[in-house]
């Protein structure tokens, strides 16, 4: 008899339940066998609690695009009482590399952001030369100014609050990262040198030396 | 073979009309052939400034309209044979005349004069397109305020994306000293710092170039006033001589130009 072919492998991890799906079957075939095997096993399926089970999906090396993960969010949650935290996949689409690539990138550029002017980029960002008053200077990753920063930094534009904005000489019209804005406080002198500008753990943005940054943002530290 | 100046400012009334005027006469003072063009159409006022209104017959609009040839247009300046002034249209709107058409006006005076002087309208719209589309440098002129400066940040930002003209100078106008001493006003290094370019002059605040304007005499002319020596200052500046930033044109007392002099801080 030749062995039935296994189309997912339930297993348990400390993280929680996993759903190691194979990647070999076209997508059709791998739902309606998926199901069936799922039907199958439906005991290991019920938690104790009576409660939806939490799983986590493995998709190995199959391509699924939003319409696919959707389709197959669905199949699992509406058939079954499961809860799909997430679906992974070892592979992914050249756009999407792109985007992430970009997202990681260190952009370097020397010139003055000027008055009027909106820079919109992606990844963290160093610029030799000043954000004039005026001007804003946006990214999804941290923001490093060698000059001054006079205009408005938006670092984090993604939400990332681990995204840090430090320049030479801060004198901001307005910070933000993330979410979390902050302005100078009226009447009082919010300039430094060497600062750097984070979300701390209440959530609200705070000024720093410089040098603290290692501290703050052990990840920035650069060594092992 | 010129070269084509434009001088600019984003925000109005900060002195674009009384600089193109007093460094054109003052260039011409130096011997160049020199002609000033006014590309504000519909507040035409260099003519005033120059003290030749009477004299106009013909327009920028006329010769980009094919109503006349361009020489036809040029008025001759009362005092320079070197010196001519192409005005702006009073009664015409600014989508009158597209870039392209003064970008071969202009071509067509490089040929003949050493410098042409392009006297821009306020803001970023039509008239600044207008006024940029021929030039191969510019001057950005600023008064030593906030608003003034931030414009004039704004219009170097446009400038520098305009690949034909060479990296914006600076003059600072209407700089009263008591004020800058005392704070009350931006300094000159912050302005410049802020900016980040080249300053090729500062003015003062000077009640001759006020009078002057009203009779149509630039005050370059008279050689006796700070404002005077300024203009010629800049003009001999964009020729390429290195003159120091001196004395007379701020109102600086004997011992902070020793101090300059010295290169100490005043
Ligand atoms: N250095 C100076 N000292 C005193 N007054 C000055 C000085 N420079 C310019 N002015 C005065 O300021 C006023 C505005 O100058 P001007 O017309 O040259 O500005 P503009 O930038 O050309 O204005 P617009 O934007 O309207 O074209 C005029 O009355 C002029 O006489
Ligand atoms: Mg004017």
């Amino acid at each position: 008899m030749a062995q039935v072919r296994s189309y997912v492998t339930l297993k348990g991890t400390k993280q929680g339940l996993q759903l190691l799906l194979d990647d070999e079957s076209p997508f059709r075939t791998l739902l309606e066998q998926m199901e069936k095997q799922l039907n199958d096993q439906k005991g290991k399926l019920i938690s104790a609690k009576d409660e939806r089970l939490q799983v986590m999906v493995d998709a190995g090396r199959r391509y699924l695009n939003e319409h696919d993960r959707k389709e197959l969010k669905e199949l699992l949650e509406t058939t079954f009482p499961l809860d799909v935290t997430e679906i992974r996949s070892d592979v992914v689409s050249r756009k999407e590399a792109d985007a992430l690539v970009r997202k990681k990138q260190m952009v370097r550029m020397a010139r003055v952001i000027r008055s009027g002017q909106v820079l919109e980029l992606e990844g963290d960002v160093i610029l030799i030369g000043d954000i004039n008053p005026g001007a804003v200077l946006k990214t999804t990753g941290s923001i490093y100014v060698l000059g001054s920063l006079k205009g408005v930094a938006h670092a984090g534009t993604d939400g990332d609050v681990r995204a840090v904005i430090s320049a030479s000489f801060m004198d901001p019209s307005q910070l933000r990262i993330a979410h979390v804005v902050r302005q100078p406080p009226e009447n009082e002198e919010w300039r430094g040198m060497f600062e750097c500008a984070y979300v701390n753990d209440e959530g609200s943005l705070e000024l720093e030396r410089a040098q603290k940054l290692g501290v703050l943002r052990p990840e920035l530290a650069g060594e092992e | 073979m010129g070269e084509a100046i434009v001088v600019t400012s984003g925000k109005g009334g900060v002195g674009k009309t009384t600089t193109t005027a007093n460094i054109g006469t003052a260039l011409a003072l130096n011997g160049f052939s020199v002609c000033l063009v006014d590309t504000d159409i519909g507040l035409r006022n260099l003519d005033v400034v120059m003290g030749l209104e009477n004299r106009i017959i013909y327009d920028l609009v006329d010769v980009a309209e094919g109503n006349c040839r361009l020489q036809q247009a040029l008025i001759k300046d009362k005092r320079f044979e070197s010196l001519y002034l192409l005005p702006a249209a009073q009664t015409k709107d600014k989508d009158a005349v597209a870039p392209e058409q003064i970008k071969e006006l202009v071509a067509e005076l490089k040929e003949q004069f050493d410098y042409i002087l392009i006297d821009c309208p306020a803001g970023i719209e039509q008239g600044y397109k207008n006024a940029v589309a021929g030039a191969d440098k510019a001057i950005v002129v600023t008064t030593p305020e906030i608003s003034s400066v931030r414009d004039a940040d704004r219009i170097i930002g446009l400038l520098e994306k305009e690949t034909h003209v060479e990296t914006p100078r600076l003059v600072v106008n209407r700089i009263r000293s008591h004020m800058m001493k005392s704070g009350e006003s931006m300094d000159v290094d912050e302005i410049v710092s802020i900016l980040a370019v080249d300053l090729l002059g500062i003015v003062a605040d000077d009640d001759h170039v006020i009078k002057s304007s009203n009779s149509g005499e630039p005050a370059a002319l008279s050689p006796k006033s700070r404002a005077s020596i300024a203009y010629r200052n800049i003009a001999r500046r964009l020729n390429g001589e290195s003159v120091p930033l001196m004395s007379l044109e701020e109102d600086t007392s004997m011992l902070t130009r020793v101090k300059k002099f010295l290169g100490m801080r005043g």
